[in-house]
């Protein structure tokens, strides 16, 4: 070891003297400005950032030199972090780039050094250790015998098991170097999870003084971890930068630590960015990334953004006539990226038709469009579509899915008469938030009430609660039922307070409808006690999600007091969980994706955007068609597929739109359309369109082949939008396009009856096919390939038909 | 930045290679960081163990580690190398500088430089303990005159009726004591345990005089808790592998082993015939065994939770965990059939469980130890809450009760008629009462104890 240490050392000067020193534009700033001492073994880091010409932030932490002015009461160390060693007030002096900060300190050290915490201190080794992670002895059976809680959540239920089990094996208070807890981890004795800790790591240390101390437990006045926060909170680096991040623990005793070398990070871009295991990030790629810092059971997330080097970028006017291009354009100047131009009508009024109505628009639709001279007329394309029939049925289908209306659950009249009831709430444009309440507070029969399939289809109150916070606040709390959340600071105490929300409901079979299958009626027994906590054995009142328990009286639905909650206009996650779910149907992922796992480590894209989304649909009371239209009307919409050089790389912000393959129904009520060829679903009223089907269970390989939700689970995954190969094998070889272009009644077959020309053909199966006219390049191949078949007219537009139909500008929205 | 670090890397290499590489210093590190969890003694993987010198040599199921002054032909170094190395598994590839070294280390030879001073921790008891050290096993003369108590590396001669004698302190290789009792003679005192995760050991002292017998060590773990055979030739412990251990007090003899359980095996105890062994465990079963073919014969209950102590009379083994039960399965029934059909290798038990169970009443909470009399009468129960019961065996009902003590007791022991109870606390307490009537006779912490704060003043 000790030869290792001078190789470090040069090393470290190596670096040092190597990299060349930024040109700095204005001042340095240091974080912490100022900052108090009070124990003698915890350091503090200091952030020094300064601004380049180019507007990139730069971090100058490694290369300021610090003098203090009492080296005898606080100095700083090699690496940058300010050490206490007695009692004083001091002000240190760093100087980076030709310039100077300053950082006062006070040392306030007590006359008796304070004892370790098994919390504060010692929990955190275990976690940053990766001791109690779910793949460790943080497993529900723990590992060769040793269970800890997962993730810390636990210290009360840890403490016992490092401290006592077995005839306190795992620790040695009178010879604590010898202690399982120590030698396991550092590798002195065979350990399956490896050496976790370095010898003379702070983990290490910590561990070591906490035994020699008798590893005693915390006195139940200790203070409590309050917030955990992130330091810088937003970076603009330039490429190849380096970013050391702070993180800064508080308590409820107002005291602050720096926490940055027991936190854990993550990165959630790797392409983007890494980050080494005491929180400095290297940036390896351009774009954007969140870095996420867990201290304890707390998230604290930053932005950090990889610009390139000034590349005379001129920022785009901010457009002020439409709030999604207002947040979008704001990001994209300051990520440096220009916005793709708007997409031709054509293809606009494709995207458009599709996500609005699920199917294409239809030739004489596409050519009044291209013709109409209005310069309003795509606002005025979107409000006739708002009003087409087929914008019921597609949105009733979506809202099917969600809220899992289905056979396997429900009866045959139960599902029939819930589709009746979504699709008269969306034909009645009924504000989203009633919506919401009248599905989450129903009860009886499907007869009588039928958004009553919606509990009846729950198998019992874990399933409603996990449907509910899913569907209507994007949030998944599986995890929590049995374990602390991983990503998010939900607990049990949280899921069961959920819990008590919804127990109260029961099913039992609809008396008026004796042997029909999944014939349910909902019951509330208003006597229903609370849920149980299994992790106190204690009764759980009911909470809301970020931790609130309202006092509700006896003998009441408490379902109704969870609905009023959930839909109230400052809910933190009713709207903002729809717009983002429902931005995502128009682009090809939510402004935080999954749009169904919202939480603190999985930041929006643009918070701005949402929030301003959110507010906005809050303001219209919840206005299902305002929020599309919203969307829809803006130009980030109505973007090209195709990218530019500065915006090629982009994939998140929206600067260009990226293609989507279309939702199964949707790709096979436009090949009927445009073959005239219906597609035949067994046991479904005749005439239905697939995207009028009620439910996954009719028999239909295409919807299935191309990812129907089949609305087995409340997340919008159960719909598959992915690619794969048996589908191209099914468009190439498969009977659904093969059997409709060769149809007698099929397309060409009809446009053929007139005996039109070449051309007239040409643009007709393309308007038919892809819902727009042949580009002169297009035509002109169409044109050499119906020469080329000479009198087989009929064979050549077969083909030519299949060869559209089995074209990506088909299968694409773009 | 990157051809920055790609620079220095190479440096440090070449620094490194003006010198030898160090097996013990540089490339030993490198193993114990990523490469023992699999290949080591506990876990040899491929049949590689990389623990010691030897085994390295060695090489393992594919051959040889190294070819010395050829690390290209090294297996070694093509397990490390390439864009996915095969080794380490389920982990980021060794550095570059590692690599480096390992092949410098192979290059220059593979030589083995002579091992540091042994820094494994040794032993260590203080003079002066600075917090009272938890009693982890009691014992009791037959007689109830000496009581022994163990904490963590020593053990303590206490007489009981004597207050003015000075306690005996008898030191042990063992790093945590985790049983002491006295033959059925009471001529003779087993101390076991030993290192966690490193040996299991049992020492023997002649009695009263407390001189060291012998020490033997055996296995990779401690030993649990166990009990003497009736005749006092051999004590039964568990042990980490899952085996009970029958370990002879003749140095000389063979130690038999009995592969029962898949977990730890907590407590061990002999019939009064010392024909056949009771085991409990981690794996929460209890079974029984036969001494003389050393073979299962029963496993008569799956606990829902851990055994932590078994006992037995003439009439039903008993055992106790933490799913705050106790409970006897009565031998006559539970083994009925049993050895006829081939000692539980494919016979089907006559008797179903619920015909041998013999329960006792309900535990207020984890039962922690239990003890029984020498003439296996009496019944001791120890459980987190201050409290020890007792019971009958015979009719397994509680015939008395010692309350107000110092809660959790980790362990207790009965002498040969049942009437004195020794125990010991896990905040280091050692108390022995007369039974009948609960009267504290004796109450001390058997080692000198300054705490900390009061040696700084």
């Amino acid at each position: 070891m000790k030869h290792i240490l001078p190789l470090i050392l040069l090393a470290l000067s190596l670096t040092a003297q190597a990299q060349s020193v930024p040109v700095i534009a204005g001042n340095l700033t240091v974080s912490p400005a100022s900052l108090t001492l009070t124990r003698q073994h915890e350091p503090h880091s200091l952030v020094v950032m300064g601004r380049d010409a180019a507007g990139h932030d730069v971090d100058l932490s490694r290369l300021t030199k610090w003098t203090s002015s009492s080296d005898a009461i606080a100095r700083v160390d090699a690496l940058g972090w300010v050490n206490a060693v007695t009692s004083g007030q001091v002000t240190l002096t760093g100087q980076a780039a030709g310039k100077t900060v300053q950082v006062s300190v006070s040392v306030k050290l007590p006359p008796v050094a304070q004892p370790l915490s098994f919390r504060h201190d010692v929990m955190p080794v275990l976690s940053k250790g990766g001791c109690n992670m779910g793949a460790c002895h943080g497993y529900s059976l723990g590992k060769n015998g040793f269970k800890l809680s997962l993730r810390g959540s636990d210290p009360a239920l840890d403490f016992p098991v490092i401290t006592e089990e077995f005839l306190e094996r795992r620790i040695n208070r009178h010879n604590p170097p010898a202690s399982l807890m120590l030698l396991k981890p550092l590798g002195d004795l065979p350990h399956e999870g490896g050496v976790r800790f370095d010898p003379g790591s702070l983990s290490h240390t910590t561990m070591l003084a906490w035994i020699a101390q008798g590893a005693k437990d915390d006195s139940p006045t200790l203070t409590t971890l309050q917030s955990v926060r992130i330091h810088p909170a937003k970076v603009v680096a330039a490429p190849k930068a380096r970013q050391q991040f702070q993180v800064l623990a508080r308590y409820s005793d107002g005291t602050e630590r720096d926490v940055t070398r027991m936190a854990i990070f993550e990165v959630n871009t790797e392409r983007v960015a890494r980050v080494d295991d005491v929180g400095l990030v290297a940036a390896t790629g351009l774009g954007e990334t969140a870095i996420a810092a867990r201290y304890e059971r707390i998230f604290a997330v930053a932005n950090f953004i990889v610009l390139p080097a000034d590349t005379g970028f001129k920022p785009a006017p901010v457009p002020q006539d439409n709030l999604v291009d207002r947040h979008v354009v704001t990001k994209l100047n300051d990520l440096r990226i220009e916005a793709s131009p708007v997409v031709d009508d054509e293809r606009f009024l494709r995207r458009l038709h599709v996500d609005l109505i699920g199917v294409q628009p239809k030739p004489d639709e596409v050519l009044a469009f291209v013709a109409d001279a209005a310069p309003d007329k795509r606002a005025k394309a979107v409000e006739r579509l708002l009003l087409r029939t087929e914008f019921v049925d597609w949105w009733s289908l979506r809202w099917g899915d969600l809220l899992q209306n289905s056979r396997n659950t429900t009866s045959d009249p139960g599902v029939y008469a819930f589709r009746e009831w979504i699709r008269a709430a969306i034909a009645a444009n009924k504000p989203m938030d009633q919506f919401a309440r009248e599905i989450l507070t129903a009860r009886g029969a499907t007869a009588d009430n039928p958004a009553a399939a919606w509990f009846a289809a729950s198998k019992d109150a874990d399933d409603s609660l996990q449907r509910s916070t899913q569907v209507f606040a994007g949030v998944r709390m599986l995890c929590a039922k049995c374990h602390p959340h991983p990503f998010e600071n939900w607990t049990q105490a949280d899921y069961y307070g959920l819990h008590s929300f919804f127990n109260q409901v029961s099913t039992k079979a609809d008396p008026r409808l004796p042997g029909v299958a999944n014939a349910r009626s909902v019951l509330v027994n208003l006597q229903g006690g609370l849920s149980t906590n299994p992790r106190t054995g204690q009764a759980q009142p009911p909470r809301y999600l970020g931790g609130a328990e309202p006092k509700l009286g006896e003998s009441v639905d408490r379902r109704l007091d969870y609905a009023r909650w959930l839909t109230a206009p400052d809910n933190a996650h009713f709207a903002r969980s729809i717009a983002n779910r429902f931005w995502s149907y128009f682009f090809h992922r939510g402004i935080i994706d999954p749009v169904d796992d919202l939480r603190a480590t999985n930041p929006p894209i643009n918070a701005a955007l949402l929030d301003a989304l959110a507010a906005d649909f809050v303001k219209s009371q919840f206005d299902m068609r305002q929020l599309i239209r919203t969307i829809v009307n803006s130009r980030t919409y109505q973007r090209s597929a195709v990218p530019l050089a500065s915006n090629a790389h982009d994939d998140a912000n929206f600067s260009h739109a990226i293609p989507r393959r279309l939702p199964a129904e949707a790709l096979l009520d436009s090949l009927v359309q445009a073959t005239g060829v219906p597609e035949n679903f067994g046991g479904a009223p005749t005439a239905f369109t697939a995207a009028q089907l009620p439910d996954a269970n009719f028999s239909s390989e295409f919807l299935n082949l191309f990812g129907k939700s089949q609305r087995m689970e409340a997340c919008e995954c159960e719909r598959d939008t992915r690619s794969n190969m048996l589908q191209a094998l099914d468009f190439i070889n498969g009977r659904s396009i093969l059997s409709r272009v060769t149809a007698a009644n099929g397309r060409p077959a009809l446009l053929l009856q007139p005996k039109p020309a070449d051309d007239v053909l040409i643009d007709q199966l393309h308007l038919w096919a892809l819902a727009r006219r042949p580009s002169d390049v297009e035509r002109a191949l169409a044109q050499k390939f119906f020469k080329e078949y000479g009198d087989k007219r009929a064979e050549a537009a077969q083909d030519f038909f299949w060869g559209l139909l089995n074209s990506r500008d088909f299968m694409l929205l773009y | 930045m990157k051809r920055l670090c790609i620079l220095l890397f190479v440096s440090c290499a070449g620094f490194v290679s003006a010198a030898d590489v160090s097996y013990h210093r540089e490339v030993w590190p490198i193993f114990k960081r990523h490469c023992v969890g699999c290949h080591s003694a506990q876990k040899s993987k491929g049949g590689l163990r990389l623990d010691n010198v030897a085994a390295v040599q060695k090489g393992g199921e594919t051959g040889p580690l190294f070819v010395s002054g050829k690390p290209d032909q090294s297996l070694l170094i093509k397990q490390i190398i390439g864009d996915e190395p095969e080794m380490p598994v389920k982990e980021a590839p060794l550095s570059s500088a590692k690599v480096a070294l390992l092949r410098d280390w192979i290059a220059q030879g593979a030589k083995f430089d002579a091992p540091p001073a042994s820094t494994a921790a040794a032993v260590v008891i203080p003079a002066v303990y600075a917090f009272a050290p938890a009693i982890t096993s009691v014992a009791l003369s037959p007689d109830g005159k000496i009581a022994v108590a163990a904490c963590r590396s020593e053990v303590i001669l206490i007489s009981v009726d004597d207050t003015n004698a000075t306690p005996r302190r008898l030191s042990t290789e063992s790093d945590l004591i985790t049983h002491v009792e006295f033959s059925p003679d009471g001529l003779r005192l087993a101390v076991s345990g030993g290192s966690p995760q490193r040996f299991g050991a049992v020492t023997f002292f002649k009695m009263p005089e407390g001189k060291l017998e012998h020490t033997r060590r055996h296995g990779k773990d401690t030993f649990f808790r166990g009990g003497f055979a009736p005749d006092g030739k051999a004590i039964a412990l568990g042990g980490a592998d899952g085996a009970a251990h029958i370990v002879p007090v003749d140095a000389a003899a063979k130690i038999n082993s009995i592969d029962l359980h898949s977990d730890w095996v907590l407590d061990v105890t002999y019939t009064p015939d010392g024909k056949q062994l009771v085991t409990g465990g981690r794996d929460k079963a209890t079974k029984v065994s036969s001494v003389d073919t050393l073979r299962l014969l029963r496993m008569v209950d799956q606990s829902t939770d851990i055994i932590s102590a078994v006992a037995s009379d003439a009439l039903a083994a008993i055992s106790g965990g933490h799913a705050r039960t106790l409970t006897g399965y009565d031998y006559k029934v539970a083994l009925a059939g049993v050895e006829v059909g081939g000692s539980g290798n494919g016979a089907v038990p006559v008797n179903r469980r619920d015909q041998y169970v013999r329960a006792f009443e309900a535990q207020a909470d984890v039962v922690l130890d239990m003890a029984t009399s020498g003439d296996r009468k009496w019944l001791a129960v120890a459980t987190r809450q201050p409290e020890i019961r007792i019971y009958q065996m015979s009719d397994r009902q509680r015939k008395s009760a010692i309350s107000k003590v110092p809660a959790p007791i980790n362990a207790v022991a009965l002498d040969n008629n049942g009437t004195r109870l020794a125990l010991g606390s896990r905040d280091g307490q050692v108390q022995i009462y007369e039974v009948a009537g609960g009267k504290l006779l004796r109450s001390l912490v058997p080692v000198p104890v300054t705490p900390v704060n009061t040696v700084a003043k």
